[in-house]
């Protein structure tokens, strides 16, 4: 296992630029997860780490070596594609055992790494089958026991589950992850489905129009998104964002906007004023909670949809043009009706602020801001 | 449900028809080749009776059979059609997938051109590209060879098997390749080891295509060659055709022979002619 690093690499294309100038570390042992909408330049990163791409500029090393001139088969990774690419004319041994027959194992040798990948995989029946005769997941497991079984120095792994249905799915990302912890195998993981990231990737690396938004672990990208590109792609429903001023005629500063009546809390005012007039102000949905205060104070607005998800509601609130989303209770979603004007309290401390031209955020307590990626 | 029963002898009806247009369509290309074996058997006072007799007669003759191999060159004629088809349609199938790789793999100034070019090549009269070739082979001392009119034959059909052959790869997944390289193979292995057993339907249709063009090639085979002892299949037929007489029995016979081999390598190529070998590799 390996470590990999990228500095200032791009790749651009003959019409457009796919990646741009970026730079990242992944630790040895580390699932890193690259995550972001289609076109982001996620899956252009991870081919020029195969080497199935050039990089236009910087350098890529794997484990301490500059790779960029390096053919794929001499840079010791890995691969699982998005459609399997299991070859169609071998069975499942032979696509198996591929990778070691070109490296001229011995064949005790290759029988027995064989062996015990099938039977770690759960393929030991199916040996002798060809792709064409495997359900969708055992052709899933067969890719990634093709990559495991030759114990490289770098897994890359390109939406390995976008093929299989919403089960298989969850049933193979932990099976994924449980397999990377095993063999303690450097990873990198390119995906667009952001719960995917969240829920296998040890870091996450966000990704918009070929640049890195943010780099962080789960949890910190979830609470504290550097952008509002972020705030809104990570997470489910993603981040409410509402345009707002800042009311300074009182004592205290106001957060005045469409929906929006909220005391701003006196440690976020200095870090608010470098925003300018206006700004937006982010809280996720479930750190709003129905209040029996007058509407108009806090957040507010009518009803427009419920969503019973069964656990819990998703209720949309609009207020103008404003419009965000609250998670709550089914048993206060039962007492919502549609159109009906409903009032909010927000824990201040919870709310996040991002700039209206940027869309960079400024972090509101504590001094602790964060570096902007973008 | 009297709708559906009316559905299915309608239906029934149908697979009726088709079958029937079916077979008369195989008549009608199986006749000419039935008709050239009855009549290489027929007594050669009957060849010419009107109304013809479809059937084989009662008076059937192998005469002209033993007399083609008595008589003529025929198997050497054989002999040297084989080493020339063989020849061809192996260089021809083997340098065309190598250009036809290049073509649908590779991103490289001039790309758009060179496939424009391959299609242009075929556009000429072969007489157009016979006459200068005639000289070139001339000059350097080419004529009547095998190995100069093969070369002949590869002239024009590299490009054309690399036509063919482009599209059979540009259906192959790129992935399965990019899979195949990270796994540890050459470019050249993974042509080798991959792309070419996948797209084994397209090299057998091309290699047969090339065989069977190189097989009944007249034209250059005239120009190129002059002695007997070169002469492949067509030019052996073509000088059956008397001044004053011709031996129409021994024509058909030696015709039925010459037919056999191609449709030999067509039924020992067919099963490979058989689409959908890359089913499941790729989900999709």
């Amino acid at each position: 296992m390996a470590t990999a690093r990228l500095e200032n690499v791009s790749k651009r294309f003959p019409d457009h630029l796919a990646v741009d100038r970026i730079n990242l570390d992944v630790d040895e042992g580390e699932f890193l997860v690259l995550v972001g909408p289609s076109g982001c330049g996620k899956s252009t990163t991870l081919r020029m780490i195969a080497g199935l791409e050039q990089a236009t500029e910087g350098d890529i090393w794997i484990g301490g070596t500059r790779v960029n001139n390096v053919s794929p088969r001499h840079r010791d990774v890995a691969m699982v594609f998005q459609n399997y690419a299991l070859y169609p004319n071998m069975n499942v041994h032979r696509n198996l055992s591929y990778s070691l027959r070109l490296r001229r194992l011995a064949k005790p040798e290759i029988e027995r790494r064989v062996r015990q990948v099938a039977d770690s995989l759960d393929l030991a029946g199916l040996l002798a089958r060809k792709p064409g005769q495997l359900s969708g997941g055992q052709r899933q497991r067969v890719a990634l026991g093709r990559a495991i079984i030759r114990e490289p120095k770098l897994f890359l792994m390109d939406e390995p589950l976008s093929n299989l249905d919403a089960k298989l799915r969850v049933q193979t990302r932990s099976e994924i992850t449980h397999l990377q912890r095993k063999l303690g195998a450097t990873t990198i993981y390119v995906t667009h489905d952001q719960s995917e990231a969240m829920t296998m990737g040890s870091r996450i690396v966000v990704m918009k129009d070929g640049r890195i938004q943010q780099i962080d672990v789960p949890r910190e990208l979830y609470r504290h998104p550097a952008n509002a590109f972020v705030a809104q792609f990570i997470g489910t429903p993603p981040m409410n964002l509402l345009a707002c001023q800042l009311d300074r005629s009182g004592q205290a500063g106001i957060l005045v906007g469409e929906g929006i009546n909220v005391k701003c809390p006196s440690a976020h005012l200095s870090s608010l004023s470098a925003l300018g007039d206006s700004f937006h102000a982010g809280f996720r949905p479930e750190d709003i909670e129905v209040s029996d205060n007058d509407p108009s104070e806090g957040l507010g607005g009518i009803v427009t949809t419920i969503e019973d998800l069964g656990h819990e509601s998703l209720a949309t609130i609009s207020n103008g043009n404003a419009q965000f989303i609250a998670r709550v209770a089914p048993a206060v979603a039962e007492r919502m009706s549609l159109g009906e004007r409903v009032g909010f309290i927000v824990d201040p401390e919870k709310l996040r602020y991002f700039c209206m031209k940027t869309g960079a955020a400024i972090e509101s307590a504590g001094g602790d801001k964060r570096e902007d990626f973008g | 449900m009297p709708d559906r029963r009316v559905l299915s002898i309608s239906a029934a009806a149908w697979r009726m028809a088709a079958a029937a247009m079916a077979v008369f369509l195989c008549s009608i290309g199986v006749f000419p080749f039935y008709w050239m074996f009855v009549t290489s058997i027929r007594p050669s006072s009957e060849i010419f009776e009107f109304p013809p007799r479809i059937l084989p007669s009662a008076d059937s003759v192998f005469a002209p059979y033993l007399a083609l191999f008595a008589e003529t060159g025929l198997l050497q004629w054989l002999w040297n059609s084989t080493l020339v088809s063989m020849a061809t349609a192996f260089f021809a199938t083997l340098f065309g997938a190598m250009a036809a790789y290049v073509l649908s793999r590779f991103r490289f100034p001039g790309r758009e051109f060179s496939q424009v070019a391959l299609l242009v090549t075929q556009m000429f009269p072969a007489i157009l590209l016979a006459l200068p070739m005639f000289v070139f082979f001339l000059h350097l001392g080419l004529l009547d060879s095998l190995f100069g009119l093969s070369l002949a034959y590869l002239a024009f059909l590299i490009p054309v098997s690399a036509s063919l052959l482009k599209a059979f790869f540009d259906a192959i997944p790129a992935e399965l390749e990019e899979a195949s390289l990270i796994d540890g193979a050459s470019r050249i292995g993974t042509m080798f080891r991959i792309t070419l057993p996948l797209s084994l339907p397209g090299v057998a249709s091309t290699f047969l295509f090339c065989f069977i063009i190189s097989w009944d090639e007249f034209l250059f085979a005239r120009m190129f060659i002059r002695q007997p002892e070169n002469w492949t299949v067509s030019l052996g037929l073509a000088s059956f055709y008397g001044e004053f007489v011709t031996p129409w029995d021994q024509v058909m016979a030696a015709a039925t022979i010459i037919t056999l081999p191609a449709a030999v390598i067509f039924l020992a190529l067919q099963r490979y002619l058989v689409r959908g070998l890359t089913a499941g590799g790729i989900k999709g």
